[in-house]
This record gives structure tokens, C-alpha cells and sequence, in this order.
């Protein structure tokens, strides 16, 4: 699952562009909602359940149409700086987020969906470990958990998820590295050595 | 895989966020560009400045100058959290009452902040000081200015008030049963609340009672935010309701009203932002002359006198009563 680097779909304004037309003409900051609200949504959800989503990803746009003055137009893509809000929003409800991962690691394999035909047996696999994923997550130190999740289900890259986070990549990397040692050990994995290459996406 | 796919696929992807919360959040942001865009230069014609006044009515765009971010969503879900229902706001000015109530509906519904959290309002309020021993009231006669500064827990609670330096709270609690989950039932609620209500919805009198009723219920913050969307919307449905033509200036604040018209001299306003739709504050101004005999002689009021004007000139969140933005 590498990073994805996004260029802007051919001919389509730069989130950059859209961000700097936006300080002349506030309206069009909605463009920017429309891009990402779900996917900022979807991010909020895993995290927190539906309802607080709702709010944090509607705060997340709000917030970041106050600072759009602020935003570095050398970056086109918006995401990292929208996912940076959205985690710091996320931050304020941590107490709701952790109880949601002990939640599941509780109810674990129950969740999955009887007879769910995915097809893929990969996935099959994954689902049913979700709990001791759970479990993992509620254990991880707040700051190692952003890194992780925005590795993991925004799928920005670490580098990404240090600019989000306002903090360097080398820090990024080191936190990153520390969650996926608890995860890795949640997975029955704890051989350190084979955490390796992939750590840089 | 590696352990990353495996956190990413162990979690199902997410439901779509709803239609509703979708909108609600779409039109926040619209009405915060809105807001923003009230306040850009305007260098084609002269503007009052109105200064820091415009930028805070409303919880909404009062919140943003605090600090501090505003949702707007409306209804709650079943874990007593703000839920959206109303699509967004349509661009161009209102036709009628009822657009303009549903405006101010759809910018009434939101938490201004944490439930925990208070929202500090200063309502100036202009009323007659002479009236009392005037035999005519004019246009022109001075008003009375009296500031009112209140706090009120987001969740509906509790209120607070400062009188010469000493705070007192008081116990809230929403008075609208939880079945009344649309402007008719909470109309009908209301009814049930004033003189002869029960007995007929249709007397023209009880129904200025019931709209003096609604406007209590903003005023006086009786409903927690989410729900304050439904008393718009119960207002819009009393006859008689009509949005009066052009901009009335909310003491310094341009505003529009929608008002109705009581005993027939006497139309009781609803001050809704020009821009925003949200809730400003009230007045009532005389739209004929009118003379009324007593045991003591008669008096008039003039046509065009105010007899009350309030507005909320300062709304923001705060973290506890007492604490001023």
C-alpha cells in the first residue's frame, strides 16, 4: 500500500488554487469541501463513530477556511493540512476515541459480519483481528496514534503526516515506528527486524 | 500485506457521511463566507463601519471571533448529539416570512460550543423613558439604553447572570417535551402555553399571544440550540407573520424583520441578520397612530415610535459564566 502522490486530475485547479482564489472570493473555499468533506468524514469516523464525525469534520472546514490566509500555496494538495485539523479536532474527543477501540478489542471477531462474502481472503483475515487492533490502538500514545492513522487510514505518507501533525519527518518516522512495534506485537509479530524497508512509504 | 494494510482493511470502510450532515456542514461554511464576505471592502460604495458588531451575531460567526468553531447541526441523535437536517442556505434574498424563518432556522441550529461550554450574550435594549408620563409618544422622544450581559450552558442547563458584580445561576430545563420534533407540533406545544390557547388557535389574539410566547422562548434561551430551529419554524406558521420590506437598523446592526401586527398599530418584530438570517433580537414599532382612553385621559403613540428595540450587540463562547470574551 504505497502512498499515492495526487496530482490534480488534468485540468483541474489545484486545492493551492482554489484555497488562494477563495482569500478574494470566500464562497469558493466550498470547492475545497467538496473534494475532501467525505474522505475527511470517513478519517473522523474510524476514529470516533459517525456522530462525532459529523462535527468534526464540519469543524474541520470551518477552521480551515478561518486560516486559509495562512495556508503555503507552494503545496497543491490540501489533504495533509486538512487531515492536521482534523487530527487536532480528533485530539480533543481522545478519551471517546479510546473508548471506542477498548469497545471493539471487547467485542472483537462478534463484529465481523456473519458469512460476510467478501471474496478476499486477505481481508477476511483482517477483520477478524480487529480486535486485538482495538486493544492495540487504545494503547498507543496519542501522538504515535496520529502518525499511525493517518498513515494507515488517510494514507498520506509518513512525510505527509509530519506536515500535518507540525512536526519534522525524522519525528514522524520515529513515532510511526514505535506504533507499528505495538501493532506488529498485537498481530503476534514481534520479530523487530521485520519492520525494515517498508517504514519509509 | 504488511501490518499497515492489515489496520486499514481490519477496520470496515466508513458509511458515507449523511445527506444531512453533509448539507448542514456545507452550508456552515457558506454562511461563514457569507459572513466573511460582509466584512471585505467594498470599495464600489460607502460602508458604515460597523466594527466588531457585525462579525458577532449570532453564535455562529461569533464563535469564529472567539477562537473557537461553531457546527451547525440541528436535532440530536441518540446520544443527545447535535444531528443536521436542513439542507443549505440558497443564495439571494428571502421572498417571505417563512424563507427568511427558515434561514434563521437553519443558523439557529447548532452547539456554539461544547455542551459544557457557556455562550456569553450582551442584549442592549432601548426602551421609552418617559412614557410613563407621556400623554404622546413621538418618533423622535428619546430611548432609554440598558445592557444586559447573560450566560447560558450550551447544553441547555443551567444560566447565569451578573448583577453589580455578583454572578447568580439558575437551573434550566428545556420545557419543550421531546416528542415535538417539527414547527406544527411545536406551535400547537405553544399554544397550549398561552391565555385560551386550548380553547381556540384561530382567535387573533391568542395568536399574538403565542408569537410574544416564541419570541420569549429566543430571548430567554428556554431551548438549547439544537432545538431553537423548531421555534423559527413554529413562528413562521402563525398568520399574520409577514416580512417587512427593506432593512431596519438593529442599533447599528442592519437587520431584517419579520414581524406582525397586534391590536392593528402595534407590529412586534422578529430581527433576523441581513446577511446570516440569525437571530439579532426584537422590536416593536407603531405603524399607525394610536390613542387609548383610560380612567385618566387618553394617550397616543405616534405612528413610527418604537416602543422596544433589543439586540443582541455581543454573542460569543466562553468556557464558564462570569467570564467575558
Amino acid at each position: 500500500m504505497a502512498a499515492v502522490t495526487r496530482p490534480p486530475a488534468a485540468g483541474r485547479e489545484s486545492d493551492a488554487g482554489v484555497i488562494g482564489r477563495s482569500r478574494r472570493e470566500p464562497e469558493a473555499f466550498a470547492a475545497l469541501f467538496d473534494r475532501h468533506y467525505t474522505a475527511v468524514h470517513g478519517y473522523a469516523a474510524r476514529r470516533l463513530g459517525p456522530a462525532l464525525a459529523d462535527d468534526v469534520a464540519a469543524e474541520t472546514f470551518l477552521i480551515a477556511f478561518d486560516r486559509r490566509d495562512r495556508y503555503d500555496t507552494a503545496r497543491p494538495d490540501a489533504r495533509p493540512w486538512l487531515y492536521g485539523i482534523a487530527s487536532n479536532l480528533v485530539a480533543r474527543h481522545h478519551r471517546a476515541e479510546v473508548r471506542l477501540y477498548r469497545a471493539l478489542a471487547r467485542s472483537g471477531a462478534d463484529e465481523v459480519t456473519e458469512g460476510h462474502a467478501d471474496g478476499v481472503a486477505g481481508r477476511l483475515d483482517a477483520r477478524a483481528v480487529r480486535g486485538p487492533l482495538a486493544r492495540a490502538l487504545a494503547g498507543i500514545a496519542d501522538g504515535d496514534r496520529d502518525v499511525l492513522l493517518l498513515v494507515a487510514w488517510a494514507q498520506l505518507s509518513v512525510q505527509e503526516a509530519g506536515e500535518a501533525l507540525g512536526v519534522p519527518a525524522g519525528t514522524a518516522r520515529s513515532r510511526l515506528h514505535r506504533a507499528r512495534k505495538k501493532i506488529r506485537a498485537a498481530l503476534g509479530d514481534t520479530d523487530p527486524t521485520s519492520l525494515g524497508e517498508d517504514l519509509d512509504r | 500485506m504488511n501490518d499497515l494494510d492489515i489496520l486499514h482493511d481490519a477496520w470496515e470502510a466508513p458509511a458515507p457521511p449523511s445527506r444531512a450532515a453533509h448539507d448542514a456542514a456545507r452550508a456552515a461554511l457558506l454562511a461563514r463566507a457569507a459572513g466573511t464576505a460582509a466584512l471585505a471592502p467594498a470599495p464600489a460604495r460607502r460602508r458604515r463601519r460597523l466594527g466588531l458588531r457585525v462579525a458577532v451575531v449570532g453564535a455562529v460567526a461569533a464563535a469564529a471571533v472567539a477562537g473557537v468553531t461553531v457546527v451547525q447541526t440541528g436535532g440530536s441523535d441518540g446520544h443527545g448529539r447535535p444531528r443536521p437536517v436542513i439542507p443549505g442556505i440558497p443564495p439571494g434574498p428571502v421572498a417571505n416570512a417563512a424563507e427568511a424563518l427558515d434561514r434563521a432556522a437553519l443558523a439557529a441550529q447548532g452547539t456554539a460550543a461544547r455542551p459544557e461550554q457557556w455562550i456569553y450574550t450582551e442584549v442592549t435594549d432601548r426602551y421609552p423613558g418617559t412614557a410613563h408620563k407621556a400623554r404622546v409618544e413621538r418618533p423622535t422622544d428619546g430611548l432609554r439604553t440598558r445592557v444586559v450581559r447573560s450566560w447560558w450552558r450550551a447544553d441547555g442547563k443551567e444560566a447565569a447572570e451578573e448583577d453589580a458584580g455578583r454572578l447568580t445561576t439558575r437551573p434550566l430545563s428545556d420545557p419543550v417535551p421531546a416528542d415535538v420534533t417539527d414547527g406544527r407540533t411545536m406551535l400547537h406545544w405553544a399554544y397550549g402555553q398561552v391565555p385560551g390557547g386550548r380553547e381556540d388557535e384561530r382567535d387573533p389574539v391568542v395568536q399574538g399571544e403565542v408569537f410574544g410566547r416564541l419570541n420569549a422562548m429566543v430571548r430567554e434561551h428556554e431551548v438549547p440550540a439544537r432545538r431553537l430551529s423548531l421555534v423559527f419554524k413554529a413562528i413562521a406558521l402563525i398568520p399574520g407573520v409577514k416580512l417587512v420590506p427593506g432593512r431596519v437598523d438593529a442599533l447599528g446592526h442592519p437587520a431584517i424583520a419579520v414581524g406582525r401586527v397586534t391590536e392593528g398599530w402595534l407590529r412586534e418584530e422578529v430581527l433576523l441578520d441581513a446577511r446570516t438570517y440569525a437571530y439579532v433580537g426584537e422590536r416593536s414599532i407603531a405603524i399607525k397612530d394610536h390613542t387609548s382612553t383610560g380612567m385618566d385621559g387618553t394617550s397616543t403613540v405616534k405612528k413610527g415610535t418604537i416602543q422596544l428595540i433589543a439586540a443582541r450587540t455581543k454573542v460569543a463562547v466562553v468556557d464558564r459564566p462570569g467570564q467575558r470574551p
